[in-house]
């Protein structure tokens, strides 16, 4: 067994909470939305049970395999190999797109300084976290995700002097494809790269609870979309040309005189939350690769891909402009095989075949 | 649990120190900065050269007030200027200046030079936001004359005038006859195609044979230029209809005519409502307000049932008279400070598509119905003044 | 700089490279090696200032080609 950790389905939906939450402390692929960004995080929420469904399904189906061998099964050992390994590609640029994001976001206000250093700084953070397995990652979960609801709820407490909530209307006037194209970017940034725990759910306690983290999907939403609307109403006609959000409407905090400057602990959060994000994608790929060779251990493998990480961050994205516009325009439907096809044909090949047969033992 | 919880604190604490040591190569070290309090824009002979001057905190000179004369004024800051096209163009000019970097992070008013300002302001501010250091809390004024000077007032409560400025402008509510106006604010009229700002005006006055910063008045804008001034009781008009009214004394005569009585503002709440009836826009605006009776001059009893609900009927008169004039100027210059289009907009979103465009000859025509509830509530320590009965 | 990157790269093999042997894990080392391998031949040609293609264009690329393909 390559992983001898447990996770508990409650540990898991704090996983989750923090995979989806992730980017949208700063930036939210929510441009042609406009206003009603807020509107669209909760429309996203549906498309994101959707793939959550699909997803936990075909976890269900094969309760000791992980993505590696569900591919293996349902496709036989050549064409499932060639599927897993698309997935394992795509898990790693994920964790590069992220690793970049946090990078730049911090290299905006440090602008001098190589964005090298905060790329290495995290992604070595990751890489010990990684070693130490899911169980780990898990744990840090936990522990991080009650200071982010604080943060979410604290801040829109503090900002409701500052709020003009007509900003917020009117509810029409985005153009309906506009805002379903801006509904399917965000799901594909926040709730579709669930996908990746397709590679977890073997270590579940008990696989049948993994649908509890439904409760972390609507109240991560829940807080996301009051987030945005707060930033709208905060930023009025501003909100469009900044490029991030939260940490201007945050910036804007001033109680008294004395609590002013609070950005900074947005600036912390999103720190834990990419780390975690980027250790979930990193640990994916590297215990399926681990798997796909058929290897004993993962270990080895953990830091020449942290260099790899870093490397792929590096050359994704000439500029931080090019990132978002790639996050924005290209990833929805580059995403959109691998949170949503690949798993629903899965599942129905799965069916079909009437798979799992009778043969129910221990596979990695 | 207890070593679930150890583990815990252990990693929380080692997250803690991690993030608390990033910035190392970024650093700016306190001694390495020059905090800036306050900025100027002004215009210069050159149509395409602009000027801005820069408060700058000595903090070697900070605890010694700039006063006392012939001891030799120790001054606690210092303005530094520079010419250019663009404004970070220019902010890196004055590094040939000053021996340390400029840190924005605590600048607090920013003041454009009168003249500049019927110019067009909007192509200097994109720094403002853009980068990373300055912040949307910055007041921002328009100064009568050159900007650079109300840097340098002579008297001063604070040690740095552009605090002081910052604090002078924030206690504008008490008489709320001049608009508070942030960075935040300011660019989102600038950003919209109809919303236009007013700006309160700054000048140095003589006080004692120094000069000090006085806030005189106000402009408004039409986009990003400088289109009219509006006189005091224009200005509280208009904060009336975009409920900006904290606080402040109307001054009414007393019913017989025998001197004057102050009327102090409590409590204040507006709305504007755009209402389409028979194809026409028209809008109303409701003004609430409850005010006491501050202090009088006149021998009168104001308390007495009659001349009190009298004077609760000047009250409401002067409220109404004040709104009419800023309504009124408003249209004359055709500027819609008050945000009306904008309420269309949140309303009606389909109608205001097809008159945005033609907002500019809409707007002086609209016909606006002002409904005014105030009432007087209290009378203060005393009822009668002081005078025999 | 780039010594800087060389030397870091020896150091990092050192001590993974002796566990594996120790436990005779060749399988595993192999894999170690292909990989670590690539990582430092890109690190070098990075930090010689070579540019390496981005994958996300070679994927933007494709997704409009798949778009030429539907309009």
């Amino acid at each position: 067994m390559l992983e001898k950790g447990k996770i508990s389905a409650v540990q898991l939906a704090y996983v989750v909470f923090i995979l989806i939450t992730s980017l949208s402390v700063i930036f939210v692929p929510a441009q042609p939305a406009k206003h009603l960004a807020w509107l669209a995080l909760l429309g996203a929420l549906g498309e994101g049970l959707l793939f959550f469904y699909v997803c936990t399904t075909l976890a269900q189906k094969f309760p000791d395999k992980t993505l590696i061998g569900i591919n293996d099964a349902v496709f036989g050992p050549l064409l499932g190999k060639l599927v897993s390994l698309a997935f394992l590609w795509y898990f790693i640029q994920i964790a590069s797109y992220n690793l970049r994001a946090i990078a730049d976001f911090f290299a905006t206000l440090f602008p001098e300084t190589p964005i090298v250093v905060f790329l290495l700084f995290l992604v070595l953070t990751s890489a010990s976290a990684v070693r130490n397995g899911i169980e780990v990652i898990a744990r840090c979960s936990v522990l991080i995700v009650p200071l982010l609801i604080f943060n979410y709820l604290f801040d829109d407490i503090l900002l409701i002097k500052d709020m003009d909530f007509s900003s917020l209307l009117p509810l029409g006037d985005v153009p309906l494809t506009d805002f379903l194209k801006s509904v399917h970017a965000i799901n594909s940034v926040q709730y579709g790269e669930t996908v990746v725990l397709l590679m977890v759910y073997p270590f579940l306690s008990n696989i049948k609870k993994a649908r509890v983290s439904v409760a972390a999907f609507i109240i991560a939403a829940a807080l996301m979309a009051g987030s945005a609307a707060r930033n709208t109403a905060v930023l009025g006609s501003l909100g469009p040309i900044t490029t991030y959000t939260t940490f201007q409407t945050i910036r804007v905090i001033n109680i008294g005189e004395f609590l002013t400057r609070l950005e900074i602990l947005i600036a912390v959060a999103f720190i834990f939350m990419a780390f975690i994000k980027i250790s979930v994608f990193y640990y994916a790929s590297v215990l399926g690769l681990a798997q796909l060779l058929k290897l004993r251990t993962y270990l080895p493998l953990v830091l020449p891909s942290a260099v790899l990480i870093t490397v792929f961050s590096i050359i994704n994205f000439t500029s931080a402009i090019e990132a978002m516009h790639f996050t924005s325009e290209t990833y929805p439907y580059y995403s959109l095989p691998f949170q949503i096809g690949l798993p629903l044909f899965t599942l129905v090949i799965a069916k079909v075949r009437g798979l799992p047969g009778k043969k129910k033992g221990l596979s990695p | 649990m207890n070593t679930l919880l150890r583990y815990a604190a252990l990693t929380a604490a080692i997250f803690l120190i991690l993030s608390a040591s990033a910035g190392c190569w970024s650093r700016r070290e306190l001694n390495d900065i020059s905090i800036v309090a306050g900025t100027a824009l002004d215009k210069t002979n050159d149509p395409d050269i602009f000027r801005i001057t820069a408060q700058i905190i000595r903090p070697a000179n900070i605890g010694t007030p700039g006063r006392g004369s012939g001891r030799g004024q120790e001054k606690v800051f210092l303005n530094v200027s520079e010419t250019g096209t663009e404004t970070f163009e220019i902010i890196r000019k004055m590094a040939r200046k000053v021996s340390r970097r400029l840190y924005w992070s605590h600048n607090e008013a920013l003041i454009i030079g009168e003249a500049l300002a019927r110019e067009g302001v909007r192509k200097h501010l994109d720094f403002f936001y853009r980068d990373n250091e300055t912040r949307l809390n910055v007041m921002v004024f328009v100064a009568r004359g050159e900007a650079a000077n109300t840097l340098s007032p002579s008297a001063q409560l604070e040690s740095i005038p552009a605090y002081d400025l910052y604090r002078l402008s924030k206690i504008q509510a008490v008489n709320s006859l001049s608009p508070n106006v942030d960075l935040r604010d300011f660019l989102q009229t600038l950003l919209s195609k109809t919303t236009s700002a007013v700006l309160p005006v700054i000048e140095l006055i003589e006080q004692e044979g120094e000069t000090g910063l006085a806030i005189t008045g106000a402009v408004a804008f039409k986009g990003d230029k400088i289109i009219g001034e509006l006189t005091p009781d224009e200005i509280r008009g208009y904060l009336w209809i975009t409920n900006k009214v904290q606080s402040g004394i109307i001054l009414i005569d007393c019913p017989a005519g025998e001197g004057a009585a102050s009327l102090e503002i409590i409590r204040s709440s507006a709305s504007i409502t755009p209402e389409i009836k028979d194809g026409i826009l028209q809008f109303t605006v409701k003004v609430r307000e409850e005010g006491l009776l501050g202090s009088q001059n006149c021998p009168l009893d104001l308390t007495e049932p009659e001349t009190w609900s009298a004077l609760e009927k000047k009250q409401r008169d002067a409220i109404y008279k004040e709104i009419s004039l800023a309504l009124k100027k408003a249209q004359e210059l055709n500027t819609d400070i008050f945000g009306f289009g904008n309420k269309v907009y949140r309303r009606y979103p389909s109608v205001w598509k097809n008159i945005e465009q033609d907002w500019d000859s809409i707007f002086p025509g609209l016909e606006v119905t002002i409904e005014i509830q105030s009432r007087l509530r209290r009378s203060g320590e005393i009822t009668r003044t002081i005078v025999p009965e | 700089m780039i010594a800087l990157v060389i030397l870091a790269f020896s150091l990092a093999v050192i001590p993974e490279t002796l566990s594996l042997i120790k436990k005779k894990y060749w399988r595993e080392l192999a894999v170690f090696a292909a990989i670590y391998l690539a990582a430092f031949i890109s690190s070098v040609l990075l930090t010689l200032g070579y540019e390496l293609p981005s994958p996300a264009k070679g994927t933007e690329s494709l997704i409009k080609w798949v778009f030429s393909l539907f309009t």
